[in-house]
């Protein structure tokens, strides 16, 4: 029998353990399958049970930890620093409900709310400024090639008009409408 | 417990003295380190006054302590394989804890019992540091604690049958490792 199969086994044989009180001793059958389960083993019940006090005895050997003599007073002074989660919650309640977190919360927001509204506003304006400013580019660009492409005379004329000269209102009309 | 879930610093300060030792206990056998086993132990009792709205009075309130000690100890070991190198203290305490390195002198007179059961019970933590995690914690709350089957089914979070197997096999190596000691 390998290893695995002789766990399985002892497995087995726990779930048979009864729940009920040591004193109720195994029965025939119980003991039976003990025996042929673990045949390589020769189970000697008194060397095993001497074995079994002898370990009990082993751990009741074992010395206790050493401890800080503050150990107490450091687990006190940390529970103290970090409240428990029922103190917080009960301090979150108190600060929702308390009037003057609620008014600042307020004033914060109108604050907000006024500040978006002029920076929107004032690019509005702005815009519209850029607007006017590129459709008057617009427009004289196109009156000047308009007189540039076609009358080539003109443009002659004008520029021996000397800058004493009078403007002929009727001929720059004239030229521009043509 | 009622006390303490009223905010009853005293009552606390009580139940730490009440078990601290035992929760220290659990984990430096776990852990095999004195120094660190101290502070997770208070990280143990701040845990149980952090969520002391979890527990409920109806259960025992050993299993629930040693249900938070097993987790953190248990945390800890990970964290440890995860980073090796972080506990400078183990490696020190590994040493305290191992069998001294010497040979033995066969004129030497044979040592008396003090150092004979010093000698057994460094044996004795060693096998249970070869211990897998498991098996060491439910035999050291079996044993040292003296909890009942149940409640060392609850600890752990297993079945009543493989608790008992698992200290089954737990005492079965340790008589194993120890069979020179035990021999009567």
């Amino acid at each position: 029998m390998n290893e695995l199969e002789a766990e399985e086994k002892l497995s087995l044989l726990l779930n048979c353990l009864p729940d009920a009180p040591l004193s109720e001793n195994f029965t025939e059958q119980v003991l039976g399958k003990t025996v042929h389960a673990f045949p390589r083993k020769e189970v000697q019940p008194q060397q095993r049970s001497a074995e079994d006090v002898q370990l009990d005895k082993l751990f009741t050997m074992l010395p206790q930890v050493p401890l800080s003599q503050d150990f107490t007073e450091k687990v006190m002074a940390q529970v103290l620093v970090q409240p428990s989660r029922e103190s917080l919650y009960r301090r979150w309640l108190g600060v929702v409900r308390s009037r003057y977190w609620v008014r600042g919360v307020a004033a914060a927001c109108a604050v907000c709310f006024l500040v978006f509204g002029a920076s929107l506003q004032y690019k509005e304006l702005r815009m519209q400024e850029i607007a006017q400013s590129l459709s008057t580019v617009a427009e004289t660009a196109t009156e000047i090639a308009a007189v540039s492409e076609t009358d080539l005379e003109a443009i002659a004329a004008l520029g021996e008009i000397s800058e004493n000269a009078t403007v002929d209102n009727e001929l720059w009309l004239a030229m521009v409408t043509y | 417990m009622l006390r303490v879930k009223t905010g009853d610093g005293q009552a606390f300060a009580q139940l730490v003295n009440r078990y601290k030792q035992a929760v220290v206990n659990i984990i430096a056998h776990t852990l095999r380190d004195n120094i660190d086993s101290e502070d997770i132990a208070q990280q143990v009792f701040i845990q149980v006054y952090k969520h002391i709205d979890r527990y409920e009075v109806r259960s025992k309130f050993t299993t629930w302590l040693f249900t938070i000690t097993k987790n953190l100890a248990l945390n800890e070991i990970r964290r440890r394989k995860r980073h090796p190198a972080d506990s400078l203290d183990e490696t020190e305490q590994e040493d305290e804890f191992s069998q001294p390195r010497q040979q033995a002198d066969p004129r030497s007179v044979p040592p008396d019992e003090s150092l004979l059961n010093a000698e057994m019970v460094d044996h004795l933590r060693e096998a249970l540091g070869q211990l897998p995690d498991k098996q060491r914690m439910a035999l050291l709350l079996f044993q040292e604690q003296g909890l009942s089957y149940e409640e060392i089914a609850n600890v752990l979070n297993t079945s009543l049958s493989s608790t008992k197997s698992l200290i089954f096999r737990a005492r079965d190596t340790l008589k194993r490792n120890l069979r020179e000691y035990l021999s009567p």
